[in-house]
């Protein structure tokens, strides 16, 4: 979109702008704005704990612990050899958040890709046609819109196996409606600039003005809002998984909340649950400031208020 | 001189939707008649101005004759006898190559996402025209001849680096790129500052000159259609007033219009005192939907028979013809080649 | 001379922008006399609209009056609050701007609207109000019966006489009229400049006219100030401008010009080149890279606004030499010597 590139002037050199412009483009939105640095390392972080995950866990997260004395070591507190201390099956806290860790960023990342793909498409073919496409695009895209998401999920994955997937699969199937509408708004205003005229005169074919020349004056809104999609689907995961309807066996943030609930030791293991709950609100948190820097660079009327 | 483009009996309606469609429609909510039954060819080789006010049709025209818009009577022929309502698919596509455009928002007709190298390339892409190896050097030489050198210097710019007069003289580029027969230019320096217009306009002339492009030129503004066209045609609510020499025209206008519109234009030197418009002449009235001729509520000449019939452009002179009743029977023996009447 | 009813000394306003001050006025001077008035010509960026808009000190708010007095029947503008300057703007100085449909409210009846900007101001009631509603809807010739329609239902030219009314209800002493036609068709700008000249005979007010055109201008100004990249490069009185201009800008622009009335043949020349950024403008003379006329000292030093003759300055190293520049100036080949493209 043109406004991301308002910061830059007239330069007189040739220079190579396709590098060194884009990433400054990337970097203006962190530009003076604390919270939004902030927000980019601790998702760095978390990116990087969910890639290394295998290695940096100590422990198996599924693996019981024994004391010295031989015994299962349960609700052990916090120590150095258990960081987040153990659950009350004697299995390492830290070790779970560091593979749950890599659950959520995939299922943040894969849900807002999939949410994206479907979202920009449908945005794209609607408001690009018109007409009966568009009404039918949009009129499916009012039905999904107004599905309520966790009760659905619920029905949905009770008759269904309970796999990550089929949350990643369920959640992406709700969420694209937000970016559908989105860019199918900007395809309208989009399709009346002068530039798409002289795209259909130099001999465009449809698909070519779409994804050539529409495509990508539309993606960092749809951008925005896959930045979004990753902080909703995380925090949808972790509700699935909490309220029990998610995978047993895939180790989640939700889970290890969830196993935590059903224990019955929420008031007490402080060191069990803690640390799940302010991960969720970390990573959501900095993802939606990131996504807010990127909107108010998108969107500069957004910043006086 | 033969005939590149042969327009006959076009019209082209719009559906009233909003205010502004309401207002030239009254409020009967009727279809707004944009373009209504227009004759005309443009000439190999000629600069041709098309004039009007906004609301005139003269854009209409613009976008019938590119197949952005399709008419909805009459016919619009290529030389070759191409029929230009009828082209689909590959044959409108390959009438791209010959015909081209370039727009009044220098801004706005940009791609603010391709480098002034990938806007130039691009109808090379989609028409397959050269090799991938061909293309910088045909890029190059349409750059070269919109005036943006050193080309090196500008090829990997994007448009936001540019100032409006660069980005016509791309835009310009981009049109030449697949070397067109005929280059349809809607009010390309409306939006661009003084100093800067000269230059836009001297490269559009360059052209005509220099490689025997045809150019549609689309104003509002006399001052500059007389600097650059050869003939023009004077537009009044989808209508045609009055055609001819473009000197002839612009320095001793024959219709009533068309001597409201001259006389209206503030002129550059505070020695010469012209006559001011009547500052209350009824303005509502102009919006009204009439029978016979459309200036006629406006026109200080109106007569009994303006209300009746639709006057027919006919020549006053070698390089003039008028749409006005007033001249009718001057000079019988001369008619008009476009029947401006209803079918 | 009749007394200055406003004066202009040392002007600057800068912008405040991510990458820093951009200074869109530097320095400008200028007066209106009472009745006269002044046209305020340049191109898109040259700041005549920041002027126009930091005279009633209404300016986006990364805006800032950063030197210079506003001097008004002789006291300072610049210093006022909010509060002051409201009394000041459409009673003292009114606005005609430029577009009709953004500064009429679309869902409030017209007449209703500048029956608001009377009782805004003066203590009168609804009746007093709506009858001098009424006689300025007389005065711009609309039919009174119009004071009970909607913005969209008048047409461009009757919106914008609505605008020239409202501007006048309170029978201000200056009208800022900034490119008050720009959206109009050439005929209805012809009648709303009729109107608006015939309105100030009768009230005597002065007018500061902000537009590019110079047909305008040398229709309707009795004086004329250049503007160029945030600064006043010339001005004089308008006759004196077109006949004898002295700075090589004023002379492009009159090169550049086309017009129904020079030899059709005569070859317009264009300024090779953009007006410089300024947030980083050029040591010097600001059009010393577009001017064919440049010396060493036109890049090193910036030149002041000097006189050339009575009421005539020009800021121009070069402007003793005006005659011999002017002559030169007609020729195109001068100024193709500057190879940048415009």
């Amino acid at each position: 979109m043109a406004e991301l590139s308002v910061g830059e002037s007239g330069s007189p050199s040739a220079k190579s702008p396709a590098t060194s412009g884009t990433w400054r483009r990337l970097w203006s939105p962190f530009a003076g704005r604390p919270l939004a640095i902030a927000s980019l390392v601790i998702l760095v972080v978390f990116v990087l704990v969910g890639i290394f995950a295998p290695w940096l866990a100590p422990f198996d997260p599924m693996e019981k612990n024994f004391g010295p004395d031989g015994r299962l070591d349960r609700l052990a507190t916090p120590s150095f050899s258990h960081l987040f201390g153990t659950t009350l099956y004697a299995r390492d806290v830290f070790s779970q958040i560091i593979v749950g860790t890599r659950t959520a960023l995939i299922v943040g990342v894969i849900t807002a890709v999939a949410m994206t793909v479907i979202g920009l498409n449908v945005g794209l073919v609607a408001g690009y046609f018109g007409g009966w496409v568009d009404s039918l695009l949009m009129r499916m895209t009012d039905v999904v819109f107004g599905v309520p998401i966790l009760p659905f999920a619920i029905v949905a994955l009770s008759l269904l196996e309970p796999s990550t997937w089929g949350i990643i699969a369920l959640m992406s199937a709700l969420f694209w409606p937000i970016t559908a509408r989105v860019v199918r708004a900007q395809v309208l205003s989009l399709r009346e600039r002068p530039f798409i005229d002289a795209a259909r005169i130099s001999g465009a074919g449809h698909m070519r003005i779409l994804y050539k020349h529409i495509a990508p004056n539309v993606m960092p809104q749809a951008f925005i809002h896959g930045v979004f999609g990753v902080a909703w689907a995380i925090t949808t995961e972790a509700s699935i998984n909490f309220l029990g309807f998610g995978d047993p066996f895939t180790m989640s943030w939700g889970t290890i909340i969830y196993d935590v609930f059903t224990s019955m030791v929420s008031y007490t293991a402080w060191w069990w649950f803690l640390p799940p709950g302010l991960c969720i609100i970390l990573v959501v948190t900095a993802a939606y400031f990131i996504g807010q820097a990127f909107e108010e660079i998108a969107n500069p009327r957004l910043k006086a208020r | 001189m033969t005939a590149l483009v042969t327009l006959e009996g076009v019209s082209k309606s719009f559906a009233a939707k909003g205010q502004l469609a309401s207002l030239f429609a009254g409020d009967t909510g009727r279809d707004v008649l944009a373009v209504d039954g227009v004759s005309f060819e443009i000439k190999e080789g000629e600069i041709l101005g098309l004039i009007g006010e906004s609301g005139s049709g003269k854009t209409t025209i613009a976008r019938l004759l590119l197949r952005l818009e399709q008419h909805d009577a009459g016919s619009i022929r290529f030389a070759d006898g191409r029929d230009v309502g009828a082209l689909r698919g590959r044959a409108l596509r390959d009438y791209y190559r010959d015909v081209q455009m370039i727009f009044q928002d220098p801004y706005g007709s940009i791609n603010p996402r391709f480098t002034v190298f990938d806007t130039v390339a691009e109808p090379l892409k989609t028409q397959g025209l050269g090799t991938a190896a061909e293309r910088p050097d045909r890029v190059a030489r349409a750059l070269a001849r919109a005036g943006l050198k050193p080309v090196e210097a500008y090829a990997a710019k994007y448009p936001h680096e540019l100032s409006g007069g660069e980005r016509q003289r791309l835009s310009i580029a981009r049109a030449l790129v697949l070397e067109p027969r005929l280059l349809v230019a809607d009010e390309p320096v409306s939006m661009l500052d003084v100093s800067i217009r000269a230059s836009i306009l001297n490269l559009l002339k360059e052209l005509a000159a220099d490689y025997g492009l045809t150019i549609l030129y689309i104003s509002h503004d006399l001052s500059t259609t007389r600097y650059l066209c050869d003939r023009i045609i004077i537009m009044y609510r989808g209508r045609f007033v009055e055609s001819g020499a473009a000197g002839q025209v612009i320095d001793e206008p024959a219709h009533p219009y068309a001597q409201a519109l001259k006389a209206a234009i503030p002129i550059p030197d505070p020695t010469v005192r012209r006559a001011h418009a009547d500052p209350d002449a009824d303005e509502e009235a102009a919006l009204e939907t009439v029978t016979g001729c459309r200036y006629r509520p406006l026109c200080p000449k109106a007569m009994a028979c303006c209300g009746t019939s639709v006057p027919d452009l006919r020549a006053i002179a070698p390089d003039q013809e008028v749409a006005c009743f007033l001249y009718e029977g001057l000079s019988p023996h001369a008619t008009a080649e476009g029947d401006t009447g209803q079918p | 001379m009749t007394e200055d009813l406003l004066q202009v000394e040392d002007l600057s306003v800068s912008y405040g922008t991510a990458e820093g001050p951009v200074k869109a006025l530097d320095r400008i001077s200028f007066a209106v006399a009472a009745g006269e008035t002044l046209g305020l010509v340049g191109e898109s960026g040259c700041g005549k609209t920041t002027a126009g808009r930091a005279l009633i000190k209404v300016m986006p708010a990364n805006a800032r009056i950063t030197g210079g007095t506003i001097r008004y029947r002789g006291r300072d503008l610049v210093p006022l609050s909010h509060e002051e300057m409201r009394a000041i703007r459409w009673r003292e100085i009114a606005v005609v701007p430029q577009s009709a449909m953004n500064a009429l409210n679309p869902v409030f009846r017209v007449g209703r609207q500048i029956e608001e900007v009377i009782r805004e101001h003066e203590a009168v009631g609804k009746a007093k109000a709506r009858a001098r509603a009424e006689e300025l809807f007389n005065l711009v010739k609309i039919d009174t019966a119009r004071l009970d329609h909607f913005p969209h239902q008048f047409s461009g030219g009757m919106r914008q006489r609505a605008l020239v009314a409202m501007a006048l209800a309170l029978r201000p002493r200056l009208l800022l009229a900034d490119e008050p036609t720009t959206a109009l068709d050439v005929v209805t700008q012809d009648r709303i400049f009729s109107r608006i000249r015939a309105l100030q005979r009768e009230s005597g007010a002065s007018m500061l006219l902000i537009t590019h055109d110079m047909g305008l201008v040398a229709e309707n100004c009795d004086r004329v100030a250049v503007m160029y990249a945030g600064r006043i490069v010339e001005t004089a009185p308008t006759g004196v401008l077109f006949a004898e201009p002295a700075h090589p800008y004023t002379l492009g622009l009159k090169n550049a010009f086309p017009s129904t009335t020079r030899p059709k043949d005569q070859t317009l020349i264009a300024i090779a080149g953009a007006p410089p950024v300024l947030r980083d403008p050029p040591a010097g003379c600001r059009f010393a890279a577009r001017c064919p006329f440049a010396l060493e000292i036109c890049r090193r030093e910036d030149p002041p606004l000097v006189e050339v003759a009575g009421g005539h300055l020009a800021a121009c190293h070069r402007s003793d030499e005006a005659p011999m520049l002017r002559a030169k100036a007609a020729d195109s080949a001068t100024w193709t010597r500057t190879a940048v493209p415009a």
